[in-house]
């Protein structure tokens, strides 16, 4: 990645001075707030990220940070009260965020599918589970059910899953199977990218790592970008290119996983990594993070981790506005003040 | 191969439905007193009366629109055609029905809006639109691929439908082939059962190319059937309601029809008391001196007819309505709902009055006045249900894959709610039943025909109250208590037959997500039970016999 394809990460300045070739995806400041009768939540304020075909992007950020909410908004699959404020969603060069409704069922799931997080739920209980899988091939390639269930047939085979049961319904699989089937349906239409919800939160660890391995796999067969969307940061570490960590609807460190991982910049993400066990050093506690993510109703001045911070400075309040993002290294960015320092 | 239980299902019922069918048309006035002869001659007799030629022909056009539907291939069938249809069908409709309202006046009237000249034009522009998207609905059905054997048996059925309803409407020999009301003498009987046994046909040819699918339902009835068959008040609900059935169905075999007529030949006096003595004597006569029991018998046949009519109009209004208002929310489903509170808060019985009142005293009317008046609670019950579905996961994958409110709403919200649908319709027919005898009582019922409230209203209405002349109330309202109440005990059972949190049982067997899962499966019916639904309620029973 270039430089100056990273650098749409900064504020505004760096907004005039567009790139012509922009990857697959690339979210530029995108803001999504939520309408409630008290004011807007500011789930997501300000996100930048981008993603190369063939690439793999870990969302991450504690429970309620706004990387659902993000990347729904790719799709623009926000609730009801739900809006895109600003920002651009450019996929192959054309702007998601601008498109009207019907537009968007054109791009869904044919160039973008999202492999929801409770299989159980994201499957119809009473619906055979083969012709759910179908459903978006017969919506969107205009194949008849046969082929369509030829196909889903085929995906089963591909996820690991006897074609046989494409008949069954999702009680008679078990969890494992369903979360695979998910999988299959996301691939239903040859999509270019994937959007992985938080796809193995529900499962138990040997579950999980096979999960992580089929996706694996079919991202190499298959060439795929993919999203995942996920709080555990050790699946993040395993099978992202990138990541992006998230804190308070805004993007506090990005970067490749190297980057992240052995050269943590901003004091959240380096709590976020050491509040994890690591196997191979002396056991000892793990760090929990003090303090409550903030209300974004009314998100603090200046550095949203400020109130939270053990390495706070006096310069870090919102008498000094908000930090810049600013790449320490070549694609590696952090918004944080001690980074303005040097 | 078909499921061989499924093939002797269809050996047993299509007999069975045979019958039923043709005792429905089997001529009034032919019972016992007429011999063997001419009652066997009733079932085939070439002249008698059959089904209105517009019911044989709304018959015909579904049957054709299923068969032609699935024969036509997928290249016709492009989705914003089939939007389009949906939009004219909407629009036309809906259009006709508010110029029938102005029409009528009442808007004319109430509001000052004098459009009355002006609306012949959009009538007839409006039926264009809806005659044009009915001409089109068989865009609407999924093509079928397994062979051409089921939708031309469908297309077979369409043109017997077709040719029957032509015939009724006296098109071959009648005196006037453009009544579409008109049922005249029409070789029914042929008909009738070359149409059965088409649908036979179909059932079978179903089952040997599906054998899976067919051995699955089966297999579903079959479990719904034991647990139905273990709940008490079910089985009592059945069997008040199979023999008022009996007594509706059979109705010329047990009562002479020609007893409700005049009472000159029978010799009979006004208010007798009941007596064993004779046959028509058992209930006593009236102030006509007419045989109580011969109109208790009739009356069987209106006072259910009416129910269940009554039932379907209101289920289907309750159930769109509420699955609309819950999937949409926001504006939609609050203008929904805000006319579903209207409807709630009227008056019923002043609605319902007006409403008979300005259609005309005939059971027809009855029907539609119930239908259209009592549909808000199944619209509220139904609303609530599509809400919870509505925030289920696979709501959103839906969206999320690009499907329209429609397939959504089709597809996902409807056979999840359809159990519930089911379980409230039975108790709605015992309200519409109660709803006709009510109307009936206050003179509003169809003055050529009995039910058991008009047999009230006439009690009433001659001092049979005063007498006390206990044999002409006791029995249309026993009658009434005996029918509504079984409907309520089947509506409940099925509600704890479908829903296993209401299921009686000593030990939970498996965990209760599942088990309203497969709740969900056994109604569609598409999905096997888990073992834990029927190894509980197997172990529950034995309990209650020890």
């Amino acid at each position: 990645m270039s430089p100056e394809a990273a650098s749409t990460a900064v504020a505004k300045p760096a907004a005039a001075q567009r790139i012509e070739h922009p990857g697959l995806l690339d979210v530029r400041e995108l803001r999504a707030y939520f309408r409630l009768s008290e004011g807007d939540v500011k789930a997501v304020d300000g996100v930048s990220f981008m993603l190369e075909k063939g690439e793999s992007l870990g969302l991450a950020g504690e429970s309620g940070c706004g990387k659902t909410t993000a990347a729904m908004a790719i799709l623009k699959l926000l609730p009801e009260n739900g809006r895109i404020v600003s920002g651009e969603v450019l996929f192959d060069g054309k702007n998601l965020a601008k498109r009207t409704e019907f537009g968007m069922s054109k791009i869904r799931w044919k160039d973008i599918s999202i492999i929801f997080q409770g299989a159980m739920n994201a499957l119809n209980p009473v619906q055979q589970t083969g012709k759910q899988i179908a459903e978006p091939i017969i919506l969107h390639e205009g194949k008849s059910e046969a082929e369509a269930m030829k196909r889903a047939r085929e995906l089963f085979d591909l996820v690991g899953i006897n074609p046989k049961r494409v008949v069954e319904f999702p009680h008679e699989l078990s969890g494992g199977m369903r979360q695979r089937a998910m999988i299959a349906m996301a691939l239903a239409c040859n999509p270019k990218l994937i959007i992985g919800d938080e796809p193995t939160t529900a499962l138990d660890v040997m579950v999980q790592a096979q999960i992580l391995e089929l996706i694996g796999r079919l991202r190499k067969e298959l060439d795929l970008s993919f999203i995942l969307i996920s709080h555990d940061l050790s699946v993040m570490a395993e099978t992202c290119d990138k990541g992006v960590i998230m804190y308070a609807g805004q993007v506090v460190e990005s970067g490749s996983t190297e980057q992240i991982f052995n050269n943590p910049q901003h004091p959240y993400t380096r709590r976020l990594i050491s509040a994890f066990p690591n196997i191979h050093e002396k056991r000892e506690m793990v760090n929990s993070i003090a303090g409550d993510p903030p209300n974004l109703l009314r998100p603090p001045e200046g550095c949203r981790f400020y109130p939270r911070c053990v390495e706070k400075t006096p310069d870090c309040d919102g008498a000094h506005g908000e930090p810049d993002s600013v790449e320490v290294d070549p694609g590696h960015f952090v918004r944080c003040v001690l980074v303005h320092k040097g | 191969m078909i499921p061989a239980r499924l093939k002797s299902w269809i050996l047993i019922w299509t007999p069975v439905v045979w019958l039923v069918l043709e005792l429905v048309k089997y001529p009034k006035e032919t019972g016992w007193n007429d011999g063997w002869v001419a009652m066997l001659k009733g079932f085939f007799d070439p002249s008698v009366a059959s089904y209105p030629a517009w019911f044989l022909l709304g018959f015909a056009y579904i049957a054709l629109v299923v068969g032609i539907g699935m024969l036509l291939p997928d290249v016709v069938k492009p989705k914003a055609v089939k939007k389009l249809d949906r939009w004219m069908l909407g629009v036309g409709a809906s259009a006709l029905v508010i110029g029938y309202l102005l029409e009528r006046g009442w808007l004319v009237r109430w509001f000052g809006l004098d459009l009355h000249p002006s609306l012949r034009p959009m009538m007839l522009l409006s039926a264009l639109v809806l005659g044009l998207g009915l001409l089109l609905l068989p865009l609407q059905m999924p093509t079928r691929r397994a062979g051409a054997v089921v939708p031309g048996l469908f297309v077979a059925m369409g043109i017997v439908y077709v040719v029957w309803g032509l015939s009724a409407g006296g098109l071959f020999g009648g005196e006037d082939p453009f009544s579409l009301t008109a049922a005249v003498g029409s070789h029914g009987w042929v008909y009738q059962t070359i149409a059965i046994l088409l649908g036979a046909a179909i059932v079978w040819v179903w089952g040997s190319t599906n054998p899976e699918r067919a051995e699955l339902m089966v297999w579903n009835t079959r479990q719904v059937w034991k647990l139905y068959r273990a709940n008490w008040q079910g089985m009592v609900g059945l069997y008040i309601l199979l023999f008022f059935a009996f007594l509706a169905l059979l109705a010329p075999f047990l009562a002479d029809h020609a007893r409700l007529g005049s009472t000159a030949q029978f010799g009979h006096m006004a208010f007798e008391l009941p007596t064993f003595n004779s046959y028509y004597h058992l209930f006593g006569t009236d102030e006509q001196g007419l045989s109580i029991l011969a109109e208790f018998i009739w009356s069987a046949r209106i006072s259910l007819f009416v129910g269940l009519m009554a039932t379907a109009i209101s289920t289907i209004l309750g159930a769109g309505i509420g699955i609309a208002a819950g999937f949409y929310g926001g504006g939609i489903g609050e203008v929904c709902m805000r006319i579903t509170d209207a409807f709630l808060v009227v008056p019923w019985l002043p609605l319902a009055m007006v409403m008979a009142a300005a259609w005309g005293r005939s059971y027809v009317t009855i029907i539609l006045v119930i239908g259209v008046t009592s549909w808000p609670g199944t619209a509220r019950v139904v609303r609530s249900d599509a809400l919870r579905v509505r925030e289920l996961q696979f709501i959103e994958r839906g969206r999320a894959i690009g499907s329209s409110n429609w397939h959504i709403m089709n597809k996902h919200i409807l056979p999840n709610v359809f159990p519930l649908i089911f379980a409230n319709t039975i108790l709605v027919v015992a309200i519409a039943i109660l709803s006709e005898s009510e109307l009936s009582f206050l003179g509003l019922g169809d003055p050529l025909n009995f039910s058991w409230g008009t047999m009230l209203a006439n009690a009433w209405g001659n001092g049979a109250a005063g007498l006390p002349a206990w044999w002409y109330i006791l029995p249309p309202g026993l009658a009434i208590v005996a029918v509504v109440l079984a409907f309520t005990f089947i509506g409940t059972a099925f509600d704890e037959v479908l829903d296993p949190k209401l299921r009686k049982r000593e030990d939970s067997g498996g965990s209760p997500g599942a088990d309203k899962h497969t709740a969900g499966a056994i109604m569609i019916p598409s999905g096997p039970v888990g073992p834990s639904v029927l190894s509980g309620d197997a172990a529950g029973g034995e309990g209650g016999l020890i």
